[in-house]
């Protein structure tokens, strides 16, 4: 039994934390590889700068290996960032005491605390970014799959929570993938723009950088596999907001889908159900509840991602050189969005993967209102002959004392109106009804959108940044 | 020109009501301002601060009809301080009583009280729409008191609950905003008259004299010391409106699912006249009033979270933060009193349809029942054997043609011991109410007796 760590944050729960969080995820943001990821972009740091000949060579080749979590010791750590109330200088004191004295001297020299920061949560964005292209990819593949495969199911259509108009399950799927496609674009397009180091001294001047500043900054963030931005974003926080916005409108798109399914498992409707894995407990006292708990959690996730995004819109407005009330918010903001995203596209996979679709059900109720959804075929065939208007009031009126559930009530009501006695017979109306025959372009549609699906330039496997900790006595990544 | 929803000319009425823009017309709310400055000037009056007859005069004119409104919409495209064409026409329309007017009193002074003069007005309607809602849904919770219908957990079918129990539970909840309307009205009451920065420096040693005999002839109460920069009870009001109109929303979107298509069990009452549902879909009937509640209620959330962060004052004042004020608090305010206008049409006369009901409740009518079965089997096979067992069995039925009597009947295990048992309720879950019933009483008595 793994001992209490005192962790009370439900992504760390031990009992909890799969549904919110991924174990890929949380390593992203563990504790000890932040701390780690700080030590490897100041040995980075450190390189560049001898290559530079801004530190001496045989300095760097002495402090870089005993940048190593593992080497310091971690209760120094902890209570120095108690005591001095510093986030990095604990760190780094351990870093000076274990390596030797006098190189040590050139240790974070010339950055301030904040770029080494920053410049590890780029580090982190582009690991949690890889996590997220791979499986919106997963979750756009078996999107495309779906709707092809459902493509002629003829399904009701809703709107205002009523039955509207006939359509396909194919074309309601590739709404999904269509707005899937659009958020793996939005991801992928401003990642250049965000994926950017951060080395520009305390107030954004490099007065402290030595001469060589930009060449420094170009050569660390290229070793870093980040960009060199024009100018320092100590208190620009734009990218941050916009990774985070991008994370509410994948969860949103997610709980759409997930909503989706909710409704339409309801027992009423009962066209489509989450998967069930034989074991799973609804219910403490009713034994029969099913319930759409993968759903429903993916629903909650969007609202705490959506909850995170408008927090972090707060942190834009940023005060002079530097202004930690934003960057502070980011720390918790930007870890919750990024695990709480991965979990929601975690549980779609899931719930994609086995998605139940009652073709029974959805017949039936189709059968069972196929008049009413047939209301607006009915208008312009009727049209053509008494013109639409009339036809709209004529089918209305006749709708309105019709319960829905029975399927020849409006028929009968219009043939007893002398002007469509006139002009047709029963067959024609009833033709007019089969709900299988207004379908519109509902397949051409699906096609545009699998094409798009099927152009979509698959990213490498996601790579992941792996834990530098690996081996020590540190790490307890599984 | 309308071009704000609210205000619209010609889809009037939509985001607003009648009651709602008429608090809110730019016109009443000068005239606020002047019944400030008239109550200000009548108390300094009467405490000797400035001469009688100013003071008498200054009453006289604090009137949008004594003033020159051309001059005023000019200044204002000069003027950036909010107030000041409006004293300035004042004064003129005083003549040689000009310098008596908003004597010591700063401008945040007469737009806080003016504001706090609105919400009075405002909240007295939502008071009186809050206690109509109440009555009504009284009435259904008693009606409808035990109208079985199917409860539902998890979007699913769970067991049965009455009707009137759903409409009890909305009771309490509006009951509960009631007890914070009273509570709140107080605070809320609360006028506005510090000075500059507070200290009633301008307004002489007789300043909380002024201020309290100002604050009596306004109706109001008067404040222990100003609170410019403290603006708990304007984020206060904003979160109570946001909590109303969520309830209001909730129950909208809960006769909304119940009057899907499929479900039509609650439906919100139809239009009067013929209207059209949908341009190109005849037979549509859109639950249109309960849709157009939960939009309301999603700007008026927003709304608080403004009125929220303009808790944020700096130093003595901050406009910055309070501004913000002038924008959130009417929309807030109109947005509630529409939702609730709409709510009040929906319970009038929604549509109900007890045959829906119980057919939905019939329609898996052995799942609905297995609460009761496990718990009448427990004495037999103890609870947790008794959930496995009702698993089983309802795993079996639906596979089967076999019904659960059957089963039960045809259990080697239970056969023999199931036979003293009742069994009626298998094919009547509608009857497995609990106390649903006495707990609509319960409601309706607590909610009654605190009215009393």
């Amino acid at each position: 039994m793994s001992p209490c760590r005192l962790s009370s944050h439900i992504i760390d729960s031990h009992f909890f934390a799969n549904g919110y969080g991924t174990d890929e995820a949380r390593q992203v943001f563990c504790d000890y590889r932040r701390m780690q990821r700080w030590l490897d972009v100041e040995a980075t740091l450190a390189r560049c700068q001898a290559e530079l000949g801004i530190i001496p060579k045989p300095v760097a080749d002495t402090i870089i290996p005993t940048a190593r979590l593992e080497l310091l010791d971690i209760t120094a750590i902890t209570t120095g960032i108690t005591t001095t109330g510093h986030s990095l200088i604990p760190l780094l004191k351990e870093w000076q005491r274990v390596t030797n004295p006098a190189a040590g001297q050139f240790i974070h020299y010339g950055a301030t605390t904040q770029d080494i920061q920053d410049t590890a949560q780029s580090l982190e964005i582009k690991d949690i970014s890889a996590i997220l292209c791979r499986d919106l990819e997963t979750i756009i593949s078996m999107l495309a799959e779906l709707a092809d495969a459902n493509r002629n199911l003829v399904t009701v259509g809703r709107s205002h929570g009523q039955h509207a108009l006939p359509t396909t399950m194919g074309l309601k799927i590739a709404g999904w993938l269509d707005e899937t496609l659009r958020n793996h674009a939005r991801l992928t397009t401003c990642l250049p723009r965000l994926l950017v180091a951060q080395l520009f001294g305390g107030v954004g001047t490099m007065a402290a950088l030595s001469r060589q500043g930009l060449t420094l900054l170009d050569r660390f963030a290229s070793a870093l596999d980040l960009v060199a931005p024009l100018s320092c974003w100590h208190s620009s926080r734009d990218r941050t907001v916009e990774f985070v916005s991008i994370l509410a409108l994948i969860t949103g798109g997610l709980a759409r889908i997930a909503n989706e399914v909710c409704q339409l498992a309801r027992n009423e409707i009962d066209e489509m159900a989450e998967p069930f894995i034989f074991g799973q407990i609804g219910s403490t006292t009713m034994p029969h509840k099913k319930n759409p708990e993968l759903c429903e959690q993916v629903v909650v996730l969007s609202r705490l991602v959506k909850g995170n995004a408008s927090t972090l819109f707060d942190s834009l407005c940023n005060e002079h050189e530097r202004d930690y009330r934003a960057v502070r918010l980011e720390w918790v903001a930007l870890t919750e969005a990024s695990i709480f995203t991965c979990a929601a596209l975690r549980m779609m996979k899931t719930i994609v993967a086995g998605l139940t679709i009652n073709r029974e059900r959805i017949k039936e109720n189709l059968d069972r209102f196929s008049v009413l959804l047939s209301t607006e075929a009915l208008m312009f065939l009727l049209g053509k002959k008494i013109g639409k208007q009339s036809a709209h009031s004529l089918i209305y009126e006749a709708s309105l004392g019709c319960s829905g559930c029975d399927p020849d009530g409006l028929i009968d009501r219009l043939m007893a109106h002398p002007d469509i006695k006139q002009h047709f017979c029963r067959e024609d109306l009833e033709k007019a009804v089969n709900p299988t025959l207004h379908t519109g372009l509902s397949e051409e549609i699906i096609d545009r959108v699998l094409a798009e699906a099927h152009a979509l330039p698959r990213s490498h496997p996601a790579q992941i940044t792996p834990c530098q900790l690996q081996g020590s006595v540190l790490c307890q990544c599984s | 020109m309308p071009s704000h929803p609210i205000d619209f000319d010609i889809q009037a009425h939509i985001f607003s009501t009648p009651e709602g823009l008429a608090i809110f017309d730019e016109k009443k709310r000068f005239q606020r301002w002047l019944d400030f400055e008239g109550a200000l000037a009548a108390a300094q009056g009467e405490l000797g601060v400035i001469p009688a007859d100013a003071a008498a005069a200054i009453s006289d004119k604090a009137s949008l009809a004594y003033l020159d409104m051309e001059s005023v919409r000019r200044d204002y495209t000069t003027n950036r301080n909010s107030l000041v064409p409006i004293i300035k026409a004042l004064r003129a329309a005083c003549g040689p009583y000009a310098d008596f007017v908003h004597h010591g009193a700063t401008t945040q002074d007469v737009i806080d009280t003016g504001q706090v003069l609105e919400l009075k007005e405002v909240f007295a309607l939502i008071e009186r729409d809050v206690q109509q809602i109440i009555h009504r849904l009284i009435v259904l919770a008693s009606q409808y008191r035990d109208l079985p219908m199917i409860g539902r957990t998890h979007s699913q079918q769970a067991i049965p609950i009455s009707l009137g129990l759903k409409f009890a539970v909305w009771l309490l909840e509006i009951s509960r905003h009631q007890d914070r309307l009273s509570a709140l009205q107080t605070r809320l009451q609360t006028g506005q008259l510090g000075g500059a920065v507070g200290t009633m420096a301008a307004l002489g040693r007789e300043g909380k004299k002024v201020v309290a005999l100002t604050m009596k002839k306004l109706g109001l109460r008067p404040s222990v010391a100003p609170w410019h920069t403290a603006r708990d009870t304007s984020a206060e009001a904003g979160a109570f409106l946001a909590m109303l109109t969520s309830t209001a929303a909730k129950m909208a979107n809960e006769i909304f699912q119940l009057g899907k298509t499929e479900v039509m069990e609650l439906r919100e009452p139809a239009p009067r006249g013929k209207q059209a549902g949908s341009s190109t879909m005849p037979h549509k009937r859109n639950p249109v009033l309960c849709e157009r509640i939960v939009v309301l209620s999603s700007h008026v959330r927003a709304m608080a979270q403004v009125l929220t962060d303009a808790m944020l004052h700096e130093n003595e004042r901050d406009p910055r933060a309070l501004w913000s004020e002038w924008l959130a608090m009417p929309q807030a305010c109109i947005y509630t009193l529409t939702a609730l206008h709409y709510l009040k049409t929906i319970i009038t006369d929604l549509e109900i349809f007890p045959e829906r009901m119980l057919a939905n409740l019939h329609l898996h009518r052995d799942h609905i029942a297995s609460e009761w079965l496990m718990f009448a089997l427990t004495p037999i096979l103890g609870k947790t054997h008794a959930h496995a067992k009702v698993s089983a069995l309802l795993a079996q039925a639906s596979d089967s043609s076999q019904s659960l009597r059957e089963l039960l009947t045809s259990d080697p295990e239970l056969a023999a011991k199931i036979q003293a048992v009742d069994l009626t309720m298998l094919e009547h879950p509608e009857h497995y109410l609990g106390l649903a019933p006495e707990l609509v009483d319960d409601a309706i008595r607590e909610v009654t007796d605190k009215r009393m």
